[in-house]
C-alpha cells in the first residue's frame, strides 16, 4: 500500500499488535534462484550468501568466473586481451564477462531485458578497451583515503544498520554506519584552502614547469645568477597563473554542479517523526530509508525494499550512468515482495551486509540479515544505483547501502581522457631537440668562457687587479662550469614553455569556433557540435581512415515498418503520410502511428473469406505485439508530497491503469521524462474510448498529439530497447493490436478494441548467438504457444519439416524469396514463427531446462541446446522488413570523404545483403566498383581468398575501384593474432576504395580500428552513435559520437559529438584542415621566434667574453614571449585561414593534400632553426657593425636588437598570413605599439626597479637616434626578403595544391564573372563534390588508398 | 537527459549559434597571394629606396672628419720607456707623454674629443653587474649592494663609493690637446654636456650637503687617484657622482671596441669658433690607465659629427648592397613572372566534369 510509508498511525495497518516493534519474519534459508536472469553466474548473488564461512572462498570463485572461465569458446583466446589487474578501478564488467572473443560466442544473459535485432546490443558497450589510466592520481588518492577511512569489518563486508535502529543522538564514532562516507559529493579537485598548494603541486608535475622552477632556483645561486631574481620568476608566475585560472574556472563549474546535486531533495525516513522528511541529498546517510517517486533520481545506491508495484518490481533508467536508454527492471529484495502490502520502514529491523564499494556497475552482492538469523542474499537486481531515474513506478522505498563517493556512479566517474595528437608528439620531439640545442649552446658558451679566460689567467696573481672587467678570481675551468648554468638561465627562452600555454589557448579558441559553427548546428535536435576533447583539434586534419557505424550513423535509426509477408503474401507499406483509415474498416482502433495500414492486410485481417490466412495474419500481428520486450510507460501518480506527507491516500493503486481522471500536471510530469526512443504519440488507448465509434475529427485531434487536450486520455508510450521492436509494435498498433501493459507473467493487449490478457509462461530473451527470442504463452485453450521472432538464418532452419508441394512449403519458398528481396531493398528482416505444444510437453521441457541450467561443467552449452530444443519444429508465420532510412546528405558526405582521400570503412552488425545495399545507397560503393567478398567459414579459406584477391589485384585495376565486404566470422579469423592474416588483410583493404564489415561485434570493431591504427600507423577516426560503438570510438585516434537515437553513451565516450553524420564533412574538411594547418604553422613560428631570440643572445657572447651577458633589457626578455609576441601565434593558430571554407568543401581533394602533413614535417624544425640562425645573424651582425667603435651602451644596443627581432617576427607573421582580418591587424600592430609604448613608459618611470640594471631612458635615446632606425629597417628587409622571395617564386613556379586551388578560384571569379551566376545555379551541387583536375587535386580513389 | 530534445516543447531555448562574422570565422578578409607578380613591386620599391639612402649615408659618413691617435704605447716624456711599462713598474706614479700630430683638414662645426678603447670588455656580465645604482642615486649606505663585490669594501672594511668594478676602473687618463699654430695654446674644452641628460638629471645624484663630509665614511675606489669630490674641482655641478666623466664611463659599452665622449671643444673661445683648423697639434697624455695587461688599446679621437653621428660607412654600404640585391631579386621575379604566369594560368584551369550522380 502506498500509504504505508507515510506518517500515518500504525493502526491503519492490519497487522500484529505493537506494529512499530514488529519485524519481518523470514525463513531461515532462502533458496533463491533466478537462473535465467542471472545468466552465466547465478552464483554471484545466489544461495552461497547463506553460508557465511564460504563467502571468501566463493569470492575467489566469482572472480575466476568473471574473469572468463565459463566456457572456453572456440576463439576465446584470439583477441588480445586487455590487462586485467582486477583492481577496483579498471574495468566495468558485467557478471559473466569473459575474455573478449571477437566471435562473441557467449550469450549475454546478464541483462534482464532481451537484446534484439541489433546484433550488437547496447550493453555490449561495457566491452570497451579501457585504459586504467583513466583514473587520475587524485582519484586514486581518494580511493586510498576511502580505504583508510573504513576500518575493515571482516575485510570484506560492510554492515549497514538501518539508521532508525540507532538512537538519535549517537555520536558518529559510535554509530554503526558512522564510519561510512556521507552522500555529499565533491568532484572538484580543490577546495578554497587547498587550491593554491594543490594546483601548484599538480602543475609541477608537468615537466616544463619543473624546468622553469629549476631555472628560477638557479637564479638564486649568487655565482650563477644572470638575471634579477624576482623578475626571473615572472614567466613562471605567468604560466602558472594562467593555468591556475583556467583550472579554477573548470573547478568552479564542477563546484556549482556539485552544489546543485548536493542540494537536491529527497525523502528520508525519520524515526523521530515516524515519517518521511524532506532532506537534502548531501544529508542522506548510509542506513537511511528513502522514498522515491516516479521520475526521481536515486540519490545513493540503495537496496530496493518496497515498490508500489504489487509484484515488487520497479523500472530504472540508467541513462545517466551508462547511457543505455532502455528501462531496467529491479526487484525488491527477496522476501519483501510478500510484505508488499504492509511495508513500513520502522518494521525493517534487519541489517544489510554489502561488499566493499567497487566500480562494477553490474555487480553487487550482499545479504540482509534478519534479527532472527535468517539471511537473504542480494544481488545487483536489488540495487538501485545513484543517478539513475525511477521510471514507470509510482514509488519505491529502499535502504541506502552506499552513499556519496562510494556509490558506483561516483566511482565510475572517471576524469577526462588525455589524447596526444601526432602533431603534438612531433612537437614534443622537437622540444627535446630544443633542449639539446640549448645544451649545445650552453656547452659552447662554457667552453668559450674557459678559453677566453685562459688568456688572462696567470696562476700566481689575482687577475682582476689588472683586468678590470673580470672582477672575480676563480679558475677558468671552474668559471666555465658556473657559466654553463648561467647560460641555461640566459638562454632559457629556447625551451618554449609558454608554447604549451599558447597551444592550450589556441585550441580553446579553435574549439570555440567549431562549437559555434552555425553550419554544424542541427535545428531539428537543437544541438551544436560539441567538442569534448579540447586537445586534438588538429588531429581532425590528419585522418586517413574513417570507421563508421552504419545504423544510426549513416542511417537515421528511425525504424519504419515497411513490408511484411504473412504466409507468403507480400504486404507493402510504402512511405508517406499516415493515411486515414477508411471508415468502412471500422470497428478498429484509429492508429496513430507512422505506419499506414495496408488495405489488403486489413482486409485479410477482417474478412473471413480465407479463415486460415486470416488466422495467420492475426497471429502475425499478435507476435508483433507480444513477442518483444517493449515496455509501456504509464503516467505517474505521486502519492506523496515532497515534504513526505501523504496526499493521495484515497488513491487506489490498481485503479490507476483504468484511466481515471488525471490532472494536467501529471502529464506535464510525464513530458519531463526522457524518451529518446520515440514512442507513438498518445493514441486512444483507454478501453473506454476504444469501444467508442471513431469519428474522423477525433482522429485528427489525436493526430495533433496534444497530450493535455483530453484529460481523459491516458498516455501509453512504448519504450523499447531497440528501434526495430518499436517499429514492429507500432505496426501491430496500426492494425489494432495494442500492447497495453506488460508484467512478467502477463501481457495486457487491446486487440481491435477488446481487452485481452494473455498469460506469459516464459520469455527467452534475445541473444546474439541464437539470434532470436521467443515468448511462451498459455492460451485460453490450455495449449502452450511459443512465438518466435528472429533472424532468418536461425528461424528458417528451425522450422518443422514440410511436405514438399504443400501449401506451407510454397509459402515458405515465397517467404524466403521475399526475405531476400527485402534485404536487397536494404530492409532489416525478421522472421516470425510459432510452435504450439501441449502443456505436458512444455512442462517437460521446463523441467529439462531447469536441469540444464544447473551449475556445472558445460552449463552454457546445455542451456543452449535446451533452448534450441524448444525453439524447433516451428511453423512459419511471416516475416517483416523494417527500413532504416539513410540520414540526410549521407551519399554526398561519403562521396566527399572518399574524394578527400579518406579510406572509409563501414562496420556494422547487419547482415551482408542489407549492409551492401546501404553501402550502395550511401555512395560508399559505386556501381563501377568490383565487390570482393571475404566470407569464409574457416581460416584456411579466408587466407586463400585474401591471397587470391591480392594476386588478382595486380592484374585487376581498370575502371572502377574495388570494394571489400567482410563478414564477422571471417573477421574473427583475420583478427586472430595467431593467424597472421592481419597484414595481408590490411594490404588488401588498402587497395580497396571502401571496406564494409558486416556482422561485426563491438569488440571486433574496436580491434579493426586498433589493427589499422597500429599496423598502418595512420590516424583513424571512428564515428558511431550507439553504445556498441563506444569501444571503437575510444580506440580510434579521434572518436566522434552522434547524439542520435541510442542515447548518449557514444557521445560520452567521444571526443567530438555531432548531431548528424553530414557534419563530419565540414568538421574534417574545413575545421580539421584549418586546425591542423594553423596549429602546425603556429608551433613552427613559436620555435622560430624563440630560437631567433636565443641565437641573437648567443652571438653576443662572441663579443662579451662568453660571460653570458644578455644585452637585452630583462623586462623585454621576460615579456618577449609573454606579451609582445604572445598574440601573433594565437592569431596564426586560431584565425588564419589557409583557404576559405567554401573552397575546402568544394574540393575535398585539398584535404588529402593537407593531410600529408606538409605543414609540419620532420625536417621543418631544422629549416626553422636554420632560418632563425639566418635572421639572428642578420640582426646581430648588422647592429654590431653599425655600432662598432661607437659610444653605444649595452642597453641601447640590446634595445635595437630587440626591436629588430620583434619587428621581424611580426612582419614574418604578416608574410605568412593567408587571410588578413581585423584581428590580424590588431594583433600585429597592437604588439608593436605595445612594445614601444610600454617600454617608453617603463623606462621613464623606472630609475632603479626590481633590482635590475637600470635602463632608464634608453628607448627615448634609441628612437631619437637615426642609426637605430636605419638598423631596424635594413635588418627587417634583409632578414625577410629571402622568405618573401621564396614564397613568391614557389607560388609562381610550383605552387602547392592548396595555393593552386585558391589561385584557380580567384582567377575563375575574375574571368568568369558574368558566367559565374550561371555556373552556380545550374551546375549547383552536381559537380561540386566531384571537382577534378589534372594535377592531383583529386586522385582516383585507388591511388589515394595506395598512397596511404 | 541532455538529449531530451522534445521538439514539441517550444520553450526549449534554441542553441543555434549566433551567425556573427566573428564566430563563424567569416570576418572580411584580404587574402593576398604572394606570387612573383604581386611581390616584385615590393622588391623594386625597396631597391629603389635603399640605394639612394645608402648613397646618402655614405656621403654623410664621408663628411665626418675624424682623427685617431693610438697612444697605448706612447713614450714617457724625456725617457725611453713607454708609459705603459712605467706605470706598471711604478704603481701610481704619474707619467706623461706628448704626441704631436697634424690635422690635414679643417674640422668644421662641432668638434668632439673621444677616447677609444679596444679589446676592453666593458660588456662582461660580471663587470656590467658590478655597480650599485642605488648608491649612484645618492642614497649612500654603509652596506653597498653585494653586486659590487669584490669592490664593495676596501681592505679596512670601509664601504667604497662609488663601489663596483665599473667605477673602480674609471678611465683616468687626462688628455689635453695643444694647438701649435699660430701659438701654442690649449684647445679649450667643455667637461659637461657629454653624458645623457637623463643620466645627469635623474640617474646620478649626489648626496645632499657637502660632498667631502658626506663621503667621509667612504673609501674611494682602489684604483682611483682622486677622491670622489675632487673629480672636477672647477665645477661643483660636475663633481661627485654627477661628474660626467664618471657618468659616461658608468654607461657600459656594448661591444669590446668602443669610444666614449671625452670633451667637447669650446667653440665660444676665440680661434675655435669654426671648429678645429688644420695644422700642428700636440696631444698631452697624463698616462694613468693601464690596458696592456689584457692587450687593450687606447686611442684619442678627434671627430666632427654629422646628422647620423660619427663616421661609419658600414650602414651606407649595407643599404647600397641590400638595395642592389633587392633590385636583382626583383628582376629575377620579373623573369619568373613573365615566364610562369602563362603556364600557371593553364595549370590551374579547373575542369569541372563528370557530375556526381
Amino acid at each position: 500500500m502506498s500509504t504505508e510509508g507515510s506518517g500515518e498511525t500504525p493502526s491503519t495497518v492490519p497487522s500484529l499488535p505493537g506494529a512499530p516493534e514488529q519485524t519481518y519474519l523470514f525463513p531461515k534459508v532462502k533458496g533463491h534462484s533466478r537462473s535465467i536472469s542471472h545468466g552465466g553466474t547465478p552464483m554471484l548473488a545466489g544461495n552461497p550468501a547463506a553460508q557465511r564461512p564460504l563467502k571468501s572462498a566463493l569470492r575467489g570463485h566469482q572472480r575466476a568466473l568473471s574473469h572468463g572461465q565459463i566456457v572456453e569458446g572456440p576463439r576465446a583466446a584470439s583477441g588480445p586481451g586487455h590487462s586485467r589487474t582486477g583492481s577496483r578501478t579498471d574495468f566495468i564488467l558485467p557478471p559473466g564477462h569473459r575474455e573478449p572473443a571477437p566471435a562473441s560466442a557467449q550469450p549475454r544473459l546478464s541483462s534482464i531485458r532481451a537484446h534484439h535485432s541489433r546484433q550488437a546490443s547496447r550493453s555490449d558497450s561495457i566491452y570497451t578497451i579501457r585504459r586504467s589510466s583513466v583514473i587520475g592520481p587524485w582519484r586514486r588518492a581518494v580511493f586510498w583515503l576511502l580505504r583508510r577511512q573504513q576500518p575493515a569489518v571482516d575485510n570484506r563486508l560492510l554492515i549497514v544498520t538501518p539508521n532508525h535502529l540507532v538512537p538519535d543522538k549517537t555520536p558518529p564514532k559510535d554509530h554503526p554506519n558512522g564510519h561510512r562516507c556521507d552522500n555529499k559529493i565533491r568532484t572538484t579537485k580543490y577546495t578554497l584552502l587547498s587550491f593554491l598548494p594543490k594546483n601548484l603541486f599538480e602543475q609541477f608535475h608537468r615537466i616544463a614547469n619543473v624546468y622553469f622552477i629549476f631555472i628560477v632556483l638557479l637564479n638564486w645561486v649568487p655565482a650563477i645568477s644572470a638575471f634579477g631574481k624576482e623578475v626571473a620568476m615572472l614567466p613562471v608566475l605567468f604560466v602558472l597563473g594562467v593555468t591556475a585560472i583556467k583550472d579554477l574556472f573548470e573547478d568552479r563549474r564542477r563546484h556549482l554542479s556539485d552544489k546543485r546535486i548536493n542540494n537536491s531533495f529527497c525523502r528520508v525516513y525519520k524515526k523521530s517523526t515516524d515519517r518521511y522528511m524532506r532532506v537534502k541529498w548531501r544529508d542522506v546517510r548510509v542506513g537511511d530509508i528513502i522514498h522515491l517517486s516516479n521520475n526521481e533520481a536515486v540519490p545513493a545506491d540503495m537496496v530496493l525494499l518496497h515498490t508500489s508495484n504489487p509484484i515488487g518490481i520497479c523500472y530504472l533508467d540508467t541513462c545517466n550512468l551508462d547511457g543505455e536508454t532502455n528501462l531496467k527492471q529491479r526487484i525488491v529484495a527477496p522476501g519483501f515482495k510478500d510484505k508488499h502490502a504492509d511495508f513500513k520502514p520502522l518494521k525493517f529491523r534487519s541489517t544489510v551486509e554489502v561488499e566493499r564499494p567497487s566500480t562494477k556497475i553490474y555487480r553487487f552482492t550482499g545479504t540482509i540479515s534478519h534479527p532472527n538469523g535468517a539471511r537473504v542474499p542480494l544481488n545487483s537486481e536489488h540495487l538501485l544505483l545513484r543517478e539513475c531515474t525511477i521510471k514507470n513506478t509510482d514509488y519505491v522505498e529502499g535502504i541506502v547501502v552506499y552513499a556519496g563517493h562510494e556509490t558506483k556512479a561516483m566511482l565510475n566517474n572517471g576524469g577526462p581522457r588525455y589524447k596526444c595528437s601526432t602533431l603534438e608528439k612531433k612537437m614534443n620531439t622537437d622540444v627535446i631537440w630544443c633542449v639539446l640545442v640549448l645544451l649545445f649552446l650552453c656547452c659552447a658558451g662554457a667552453v668559450g668562457c674557459k678559453v677566453w679566460l685562459d688568456q688572462y689567467y696567470t696562476p700566481d696573481m689575482p687577475m682582476y687587479k689588472f683586468v678590470p672587467f673580470v672582477p672575480y678570481d676563480a679558475k677558468p675551468a671552474y668559471e666555465g662550469l658556473l657559466i654553463f648554468w648561467t647560460y641555461i638561465i640566459a638562454l632559457q627562452v629556447m625551451i618554449p614553455v609558454s608554447l604549451y600555454v599558447t597551444i592550450e589557448m589556441t585550441k580553446l579558441l579553435q574549439v570555440y569556433h567549431i562549437h559555434q559553427d552555425v553550419e554544424m548546428y542541427d535545428p531539428a535536435t537543437n544541438t551544436r557540435t560539441e567538442c569534448r576533447a579540447l586537445n586534438i583539434t588538429e588531429e581532425l586534419g590528419q585522418i586517413k581512415y574513417l570507421f563508421s557505424d552504419k545504423t544510426g550513423t549513416l542511417t537515421e535509426n528511425k525504424m519504419v515498418f515497411r513490408r511484411c509477408t504473412v504466409g507468403g503474401v507480400d504486404y507493402d507499406h510504402p512511405p508517406g503520410p499516415p493515411a486515414e483509415p477508411s471508415p468502412e474498416l471500422a470497428p478498429i482502433v484509429t492508429p496513430i502511428s507512422k505506419v499506414s495500414p495496408n488495405r489488403r492486410l486489413l482486409q485479410h485481417l477482417l474478412d473471413n473469406n480465407d479463415a486460415q490466412h486470416t488466422q495467420k495474419v492475426r497471429e502475425f500481428l499478435l507476435i508483433l505485439a507480444v513477442c518483444n520486450t517493449v515496455a509501456v510507460s504509464q503516467p505517474h501518480v505521486d502519492t506523496m508530497q515532497m515534504s513526505g506527507s501523504n496526499s493521495g491516500e484515497q488513491y487506489d493503486k490498481p485503479s490507476r491503469s483504468n484511466g481515471t481522471l488525471r490532472s494536467n500536471d501529471k502529464y506535464a510530469r510525464l513530458t519531463e521524462s526522457r524518451s529518446t526512443t520515440p514512442s507513438p504519440p498518445p493514441s486512444t488507448t483507454s478501453p473506454l474510448r476504444i469501444r467508442l465509434p471513431k469519428l474522423p475529427f477525433v482522429s485528427k485531434d489525436e493526430n495533433s498529439s496534444e497530450p493535455s487536450t483530453s484529460a481523459e486520455q491516458q498516455l501509453a508510450r512504448y519504450e523499447a530497447e531497440s528501434p526495430d521492436e518499436l517499429a514492429l509494435a507500432e505496426a501491430a498498433l496500426a492494425y489494432g493490436y495494442e500492447l497495453r501493459s506488460r508484467a512478467p507473467d502477463e501481457v495486457e493487449l487491446g486487440i481491435r478494441g477488446e481487452l485481452t490478457r494473455l498469460k506469459v509462461l516464459r520469455v527467452q530473451q534475445f541473444d546474439a548467438n541464437r539470434k532470436c527470442m521467443s515468448v511462451a504463452m498459455r492460451m485460453p485453450t490450455g495449449q502452450v504457444v511459443l512465438y518466435v521472432k528472429g533472424a532468418d538464418s536461425t528461424v528458417l532452419n528451425a522450422l518443422a519439416p514440410m511436405r514438399s508441394g504443400s501449401a506451407e512449403s510454397a509459402a515458405y519458398e515465397r517467404t524466403r524469396t521475399l526475405i531476400t528481396e527485402y534485404s536487397r531493398a536494404g530492409l532489416r528482416t525478421l522472421v516470425m514463427a510459432k510452435r504450439t505444444m501441449q502443456l505436458a510437453l512444455w512442462e517437460e521441457w521446463l523441467a529439462g531446462h531447469a536441469r540444464a541450467s544447473e551449475m556445472g561443467e558445460g552449463r552454457e552449452k546445455r542451456m543452449r541446446a535446451s533452448l534450441a530444443r524448444l525453439e524447433s519444429a516451428l511453423a512459419l508465420v511471416g516475416a517483416s522488413g523494417v527500413e532504416d532510412r539513410l540520414q540526410e546528405a549521407v551519399p554526398r558526405t561519403v562521396r566527399a570523404l572518399l574524394d578527400a582521400g579518406l579510406a572509409v570503412w563501414v562496420l556494422t552488425g547487419d547482415k551482408p545483403e542489407t549492409a551492401v545495399n546501404i553501402a550502395y545507397s550511401a555512395a560508399l560503393f559505386s556501381p563501377a566498383d568490383r565487390l570482393l567478398h571475404l566470407m569464409s567459414r574457416d581460416k584456411e579459406h579466408a587466407e586463400s581468398t585474401i591471397k587470391s584477391y591480392l594476386e588478382g589485384g595486380a592484374e585487376g585495376g581498370g575502371e572502377g575501384g574495388r570494394a571489400l565486404v567482410v563478414d564477422g566470422r571471417t573477421l574473427t579469423y583475420i583478427l586472430d593474432r595467431r593467424s597472421g592474416l592481419v597484414t595481408p588483410f590490411l594490404s588488401l583493404a588498402r587497395r580497396c576504395s571502401a571496406v564494409l564489415c558486416c556482422r561485426a561485434t563491438p569488440l571486433q570493431k574496436a580491434y579493426i580500428v586498433k589493427a589499422v591504427k597500429e599496423e598502418l600507423s595512420v590516424t583513424t577516426l571512428a564515428i558511431g552513435d550507439g553504445a556498441n560503438d563506444v569501444s571503437m570510438i575510444q580506440t580510434a585516434d579521434v572518436g566522434v559520437g552522434l547524439s542520435g537515437q541510442e542515447g548518449r553513451q557514444a557521445v560520452m565516450a567521444s571526443d567530438f559529438a555531432l548531431s548528424r553524420f553530414k557534419f563530419i564533412e565540414r568538421l574534417l574538411l574545413v575545421h580539421g584542415h584549418w586546425c591542423y594547418d594553423r596549429l602546425a604553422r603556429m608551433i613552427l613560428y613559436f620555435f622560430l621566434k624563440n630560437a631567433t631570440f636565443v641565437f641573437l643572445i648567443f652571438w653576443y657572447q662572441l663579443y662579451c667574453g662568453f660571460s653570458a651577458m644578455v644585452m637585452i633589457d630583462q623586462i623585454h626578455l621576460m615579456s618577449y614571449n609573454l606579451m609582445f609576441t604572445a598574440f601573433p601565434p594565437l592569431v596564426i593558430g586560431a584565425y588564419d585561414r589557409a583557404a576559405p571554407a567554401s573552397l575546402l568543401t568544394e574540393r575535398p581533394g585539398l584535404y588529402a593534400a593537407a593531410r600529408r602533413g606538409l605543414a609540419y614535417r620532420r625536417h621543418s624544425y631544422w629549416l626553422v632553426l636554420a632560418e632563425s640562425v639566418y635572421i639572428s645573424v642578420v640582426i646581430f651582425f648588422t647592429a654590431a657593425a653599425a655600432y662598432w667603435d661607437t659610444d653605444v651602451d649595452v642597453w641601447l644596443f640590446g634595445t635595437c636588437a630587440m626591436t629588430c627581432c620583434l619587428l621581424i617576427m611580426l612582419v614574418y607573421v604578416a608574410i605568412e598570413t593567408r587571410s588578413w582580418t581585423v584581428i590580424h591587424l590588431l594583433a600585429l600592430s597592437g604588439s608593436l605599439i605595445a612594445f614601444f609604448v610600454l617600454t617608453l613608459i617603463y623606462q621613464s618611470l623606472c630609475v632603479s626597479c626590481f633590482n635590475l640594471p637600470s635602463t632608464y631612458y634608453v628607448m627615448h635615446h634609441a628612437i631619437s637616434d637615426p642609426i637605430y632606425w636605419l638598423v631596424v629597417i635594413i635588418t627587417t628587409v634583409t632578414a625577410l626578403a629571402p622568405r618573401l622571395a621564396y614564397h613568391a617564386i614557389r607560388n609562381s613556379v610550383r605552387p602547392g595544391t592548396l595555393r593552386r586551388a585558391v589561385l584557380a578560384r580567384r582567377r575563375n571569379a575574375r574571368s568568369r564573372l558574368p558566367y559565374a551566376a550561371h555556373y552556380r545555379t545550374s551546375a549547383s551541387q552536381a559537380h561540386v563534390y566531384r571537382s577534378t583536375d589534372e594535377d592531383g587535386l583529386q586522385k582516383p580513389q585507388t591511388e589515394v588508398v595506395a598512397i596511404t | 537527459m541532455a538529449t531530451s530534445s522534445d521538439t514539441s516543447d517550444h520553450n526549449v531555448k534554441s542553441k543555434r549559434p549566433a551567425d556573427s562574422a566573428f564566430k563563424q570565422q567569416r570576418l572580411p578578409a584580404w587574402q593576398p597571394i604572394l606570387t612573383a607578380g604581386t611581390v616584385l613591386p615590393t622588391f623594386f620599391v625597396i631597391g629603389i629606396a635603399f640605394i639612394p639612402v645608402g648613397v646618402g649615408l655614405l656621403y654623410f659618413s664621408d663628411e665626418v672628419k675624424e682623427h685617431v691617435i693610438d697612444y697605448t704605447y706612447c713614450l714617457k716624456d724625456d725617457e725611453n720607456i713607454t708609459c705603459a711599462e712605467y706605470i706598471k713598474q711604478n704603481f701610481m706614479e704619474p707619467c706623461t707623454c706628448s704626441i704631436p700630430f697634424n690635422l690635414t683638414e679643417d674640422f668644421k662645426g662641432d668638434v668632439y674629443f673621444y677616447y677609444g678603447l679596444s679589446n676592453y670588455y666593458q660588456n662582461h656580465r660580471r663587470y656590467v653587474k658590478s655597480r650599485d645604482d642605488n648608491q649612484l642615486l645618492g642614497r649612500l649606505s654603509l652596506n653597498p649592494s653585494s653586486d659590487c663585490e669584490p669592490f664593495a669594501y676596501d681592505n679596512k672594511k670601509r664601504p667604497i663609493a662609488p663601489c663596483g668594478a665599473i667605477a673602480n676602473s674609471l678611465f683616468n687618463d687626462t688628455l689635453t690637446v695643444h694647438s701649435q699654430e699660430p701659438t701654442t695654446k690649449v684647445v679649450p674644452v667643455l667637461r659637461t654636456g657629454i653624458a645623457w641628460d637623463s643620466d645627469k638629471r635623474i640617474k646620478f645624484q649626489n648626496p645632499p650637503g657637502d660632498l667631502k663630509s658626506e663621503f667621509a665614511n667612504f673609501s674611494k675606489p682602489v684604483n682611483w687617484r682622486l677622491n670622489i669630490w675632487e673629480l672636477d674641482l672647477a665645477d661643483p655641478n660636475n663633481n661627485g657622482f654627477q661628474n660626467e666623466d664618471l657618468i659616461v664611463w658608468m654607461r657600459t659599452a656594448a661591444l669590446p671596441t668602443f669610444r666614449k665622449l671625452y670633451r667637447r671643444v669650446d667653440h665660444s673661445k676665440v680661434g675655435f669658433s669654426d671648429g678645429l683648423m688644420h695644422g700642428a697639434y700636440v696631444l698631452e697624455v697624463a698616462y694613468n690607465y693601464s690596458v696592456i695587461d689584457f692587450d687593450g688599446r687606447k686611442s684619442f679621437i678627434i671627430s666632427t659629427t654629422s646628422l647620423l653621428g660619427g663616421k661609419n660607412p658600414f650602414l651606407g654600404v649595407a643599404y647600397v648592397v641590400v638595395g642592389t640585391l633587392c633590385l636583382l631579386l626583383g628582376i629575377v621575379l620579373l623573369v619568373i613572372h613573365v615566364r610562369c604566369s602563362k603556364s600557371t594560368t593553364e595549370m590551374i584551369n579547373v575542369n569541372p566534369r563528370t557530375p556526381y550522380s
